[in-house]
């Protein structure tokens, strides 16, 4: 947390090499936080970069009010949400893309659980995710994914806790029954 | 605790986001209700679901990643550091920008502000162009015209069908304009004649005139008249019309010095009314007093009718009270007591007006 605010303020002096040691820091939380909003890889690269561009260009109007990761966190989510809008036309013609990606990760996976035994499931639990409305995707991967409590949900998507919960709710019952067939 | 309670609250008992108190509560139920724990146990494997497909860093292409973004970094910095950069972020962090931001913020409220100004102004417009009475009144600017425009008013105001009549039965009445100009143009009644009758207005008539309010001189204000006895020539009062500049502001310990009756003035008046100022007219044994509550003026005119001005009891007594209904009714009531002659003008009801006369004679 120290060590943001001294990279903070050598990002506003202009420090390129600061800001990338930031991006180190945070790269893999808003890599992750990215993908499971847009729901691909190839955009998640570009977009999370896109996040770094932007947090950089502001870096001056950052205050310090809220720590680092959450200023970066807010910023994903709307450069996240905004590329979803405006990706929204051609979202049919990516379906494909996206389940080739993610069956190539899942060859890649080491740590499967005991529970799951099939890349059947994991695409059927992506297709759940990617289903769910976008702001119920948003808190999911925010509580779940991120493990984030419902006040820092709430401060970074900017609606009451009464909101996260009842969304929170609402995104676990659509994907229970949507993976009933894998819940012993 | 109910099924249907406990089921909404399993997601943050789950997170662990409830107090200890509603978690044992939970907890308690649980080991009861066999459906609410296979509800718990399908957001926990939910939870599971998606916490497995995010496992895997090996995923994240790292190895290139920062040598992409250092490249877009410098693209940036260079950008952050040219001219035009520089104006764009100094004007969106400035100043400016705050004041552009929130001049966006409040376009539509000075629209419509706007909007609504202009109907109303249209309204009053309407109004006005429809209201000739109030053309002729506006006109009016000192006293050495008001003969013309109380010649017009009365054109547009007064039934002529009595104008011949012989000067005897020629009644005379009390003349307000501008400030309560709706209350106007009402004939006193006379002793012998209840019906209305028409008028004439001659210079020798106006017996004060002011403005109600003091910033606004040179506007036309009050002529008090005082009713003529039938059988009395037409001299109650001085040829020259009193203006503005013969009155003068004094406190109320020189307002009493300065007349020979006794002055009732008493500092506040129901509802709400404040005594703002005390006017005498120079030359005249009579007193002009200001009430205001903030919104609306009171005049109270108090006058001896024992001096030399000749001001016969006499010729008060059949001041009459009369009105105007409408967006702004002013009212006059008139009466005497004792040797002083009292007119209140104000836009109160009659009731309050009354009201205002018994508070002025108490402290006679």
């Amino acid at each position: 947390m120290e060590n943001d605010v001294l990279l903070i303020k050598e990002c506003k002096a202009g420090s390129i090499t600061a800001f990338e040691e930031i991006v180190k820091i945070h790269r893999e939380k808003i890599y992750k936080l990215v993908y499971h909003i847009i729901g691909n890889f190839e955009d998640a690269d570009d977009v999370s970069q896109e996040v770094f561009i932007r947090a950089y260009r502001s870096v001056k109007t950052f205050r310090g009010d809220a720590s680092v990761s959450t200023w970066l966190r807010k910023i994903a989510i709307n450069v996240s949400i905004n590329h979803i809008k405006r990706e929204s036309k051609h979202q049919k013609n990516r379906e494909f893309l996206i389940d080739e990606d993610f069956e190539s990760l899942l060859s890649d996976i080491h740590e499967i659980p005991d529970i799951i035994e099939t890349k059947e499931l994991a695409l059927k639990i992506n297709e759940s995710i990617r289903s769910l409305s976008l702001n119920e995707r948003i808190i999911f991967v925010l509580r779940v994914q991120q493990g984030l409590s419902y006040q820092e949900i709430a401060d970074s998507v900017g609606c009451s806790q009464g909101t996260v919960m009842s969304r929170l709710s609402r995104a676990r019952k659509k994907l229970r029954d949507k993976l009933k067939n894998y819940i012993v | 605790v109910r099924c249907g309670k406990v089921k909404k609250m399993l997601g943050a008992y789950l997170d662990g986001e409830l107090t200890d108190k509603k978690a044992s509560k939970i907890e308690q139920h649980l080991m009861e209700c066999a459906s609410c724990s296979w509800e718990l146990k399908s957001f926990r494997k939910v939870d599971e679901f998606g916490q497995w497909v995010t496992n895997g860093q090996h995923l994240y292409p790292w190895e290139d990643y920062i040598a992409n973004l250092h490249e877009k970094l410098k693209k940036a910095k260079v950008e952050q550091n040219s001219w035009i950069f520089c104006i764009y972020d100094r004007f969106r962090y400035s100043m400016l920008g705050f004041m552009a931001y929130w001049f966006r913020k409040l376009i539509p409220g000075f629209a419509f502000a706007l909007f609504v100004a202009g109907i109303f102004l249209g309204i009053n417009y309407i109004r006005n162009d429809t209201n000739d009475i109030s053309q002729n009144f506006s006109s009016v600017k000192t006293a050495d015209n008001i003969q013309q425009n109380v010649s017009i008013a009365k054109a547009n105001s007064i039934s002529h069908e009595n104008q011949n009549k012989p000067e005897s039965q020629k009644l005379i009445f009390n003349f307000y304009l501008k400030e309560h100009k709706n209350a106007v143009i009402q004939q006193a009644s006379h002793p012998e004649q209840t019906a209305q009758k028409s008028v004439e207005i001659k210079d020798d008539d106006v017996l004060y005139y002011d403005t109600i309010r003091g910033e606004r001189q040179g506007e036309a204000g009050l002529i008090l008249r005082a009713p003529r006895r039938s059988n009395t020539p037409a001299q109650v009062s001085t040829p020259q019309a009193k203006q503005i500049a013969d009155s003068h502001s004094l406190n109320l310990e020189q307002a009493i010095k300065s007349v020979t009756f006794k002055v009732a003035a008493p500092q506040t008046l129901y509802p709400g009314y404040l005594l703002e100022s005390i006017k005498k007219l120079e030359g005249k044994n009579c007193l002009h007093l200001i009430y205001t509550n903030g919104i609306n003026t009171l005049s109270v005119f108090e006058q001896s009718m024992t001096n030399e001005e000749k001001l016969h009891p006499n010729d008060f007594k059949e001041y009459i009270i009369y009105s105007k209904e409408g967006n702004d009714p002013a009212n006059i009531i008139g009466w005497n007591s004792s040797e002083v002659s009292f007119t209140i003008i104000g836009n109160e009801d009659f009731p309050k007006l009354i009201n205002i006369t018994r508070e002025i004679q108490e402290t006679i």
